[in-house]
């Protein structure tokens, strides 16, 4: 799904109102691309005010199964405890046994003041350890997350930088081929001219004198919604040959090759219309460009 | 520092990373929002229950793929507790459990909780600016937003029940949700 169709669909991606299909595919596209986010989240603030003020809580066994339900989903991870290297709770609790023994017969020896003191250093020192460990742990998270949006992002890039590689090529070609046929010292010319459904559109198609190919420059047409193409229409009477479809760019400007199945000196005269992005069989749409050819 | 100390990204990023004390601290910070978010579609403690289980399923699942572009972590969560309650709720207007009736939703709320008085009236304030924000817009944009949010209804079932084009559904949509973040502000993401 492109960010033109996604943006179209935010307002009622905000408020779940859409097939759930759209919904997946807009939130899939969502998740990659920060720019349609970020047109998101004013929309998501607004929507999620409708949702104030139950103020409801929820019945507190709910906890329980909630957790057991989510947990028991998961493949089974590597605990906090084995992460930390903290020992079972029977060698900790052993362990502390222990320590606490000893720390009361050095109590008796020392007195009870400096003991109390010992305890509540050490159970400081824990408790900061801990802490730190809780933050690193966090940080150390975050630090993941952000890595593989990170990766997933250059991986999208990579491959809008080889599509518009590749789209480079193709123009850079074209642009070639015009050049040459510009300079010929015999090429034909015609103007080609906006109707009152574009009338700020114009063009012109170049061919050499045997007409065989030809290309079609054109200007100021308005850019199409993803479902319509432009079709060119050759005329002989009242025959009308399908010519092929192009689109024009952001600014309205298209350059397209016209390879008829017979030399253009067979036919009368060249139309443009809007049809179906497939095309159509004879022309449907709205005449926007017109030319008259001088048959030979 | 314990868990509940934690920010909400923090919090999350453990999430993803499987801790699972970060998920009981994210469920004591956001159960409460996620059940009055159910509860305010589907009228039903049960069905909410089932909701904020579907929520919290689907935080553990899914948080990796939470960034912060989308938002604040908040915002994902409630999101997500919309959408499920959404799809609960068509569920069962499908096999006739409840009724699409004249949005009137908030005046169809039971009274904030009366365990914490606290959070009873920030609740009861939210729904009073709320309320009055809602009488500012026009009454076109409220009648597709009431309808969508509350009722279950998707943009193009709204534009067949009012007899109107989706595209006219998608403005008063876009409009009406502009304007309720103008009036009222970002803030609902602050407030946990």
């Amino acid at each position: 799904m492109k960010c033109q169709q996604v943006q179209d669909l935010l307002p009622a991606y905000a408020l779940s109102a859409l097939e759930p299909e759209e919904w997946e595919a807009v939130d899939a596209h969502l998740q990659r691309c920060a720019r349609c986010a970020q047109e998101a989240q004013p929309l998501l603030e607004g929507a999620m005010w409708l949702s104030a003020g139950t103020g409801l809580e929820p019945p507190p066994r709910l906890k329980g199964r909630v957790l057991e339900r989510a947990l028991g989903a998961h493949p089974a991870r590597p605990s906090l405890r084995r992460l930390t290297g903290i020992p079972p709770r029977w060698v900790t609790a052993g362990a502390v046994s222990v320590a606490l023994a000893l720390v009361v017969a050095w109590g008796a020896v020392w007195g009870v003041q400096r003991q109390i003191h010992l305890e509540r250093a050490l159970a400081q020192q824990q408790g900061q350890i801990q802490g730190l460990m809780l933050a690193l742990q966090a940080m150390e998270a975050r630090q993941e997350a952000r890595l593989g949006q990170l990766t997933s992002v250059l991986m999208t890039m990579q491959s809008k930088e080889d599509y518009r590689t590749e789209a480079l090529s193709r123009s850079i070609h074209d642009l070639r081929q015009l050049a040459y046929w510009s300079a010929a010292p015999d090429l034909r010319v015609v103007w080609v001219r906006g109707t009152s459904s574009a009338p700020t559109a114009y063009g012109m198609l170049m061919a050499p004198p045997e007409w065989g190919v030809a290309i079609l420059v054109v200007i100021g047409l308005d850019p199409l919604p993803p479902a319509q193409v432009y079709q060119v229409w050759l005329v002989r009477g009242d025959q009308r040959i399908d010519g092929g479809t192009f689109t024009v760019d952001n600014s309205g400007w298209a350059q397209f090759l016209l390879r008829p199945q017979e030399p253009l000196t067979n036919f009368e005269g060249l139309r443009v219309t809007i049809e179906p992005v497939q095309g159509s069989l004879s022309p449907t749409g709205p005449l926007v460009l017109a030319a008259e050819l001088l048959r030979r | 520092m314990a868990y509940r100390d934690l920010g909400d990204p923090d919090l999350l990023a453990l999430v993803a990373a499987g801790r699972e004390p970060a998920l009981e601290a994210l469920y004591d910070r956001y159960a409460r929002v996620v059940f009055g978010v159910a509860y305010a579609l589907l009228q039903d403690v049960g069905a909410a229950e089932e909701v904020v289980q579907e929520v919290f399923l689907a935080v553990w699942q899914k948080a990796k793929t939470y960034s912060e572009a989308r938002g604040s972590p908040r915002l994902w969560l409630m999101s997500i507790a919309h959408h499920r309650a959404i799809d609960l709720l068509r569920k069962r207007q499908r096999v006739g459990m409840v009724q699409v009736s004249d949005p009137l939703p908030l005046a169809d709320h039971p009274p904030a909780s009366e365990d914490d008085p606290t959070e009873g009236a920030i609740a009861n304030e939210r729904r009073a600016r709320l309320h009055q924000a809602l009488q500012h817009l026009d009454p076109s944009q409220r009648e597709v937003l009431l309808l969508t949010y509350f009722h279950g209804l998707t943009q193009r079932e709204v534009a067949q029940r009012l007899g109107i084009p989706l595209g006219t559904v998608k403005t008063r949509i876009r409009l009406g949700l502009l304007k309720l973040r103008s009036l009222l502000g970002p803030g609902m993401g602050m407030e946990a």
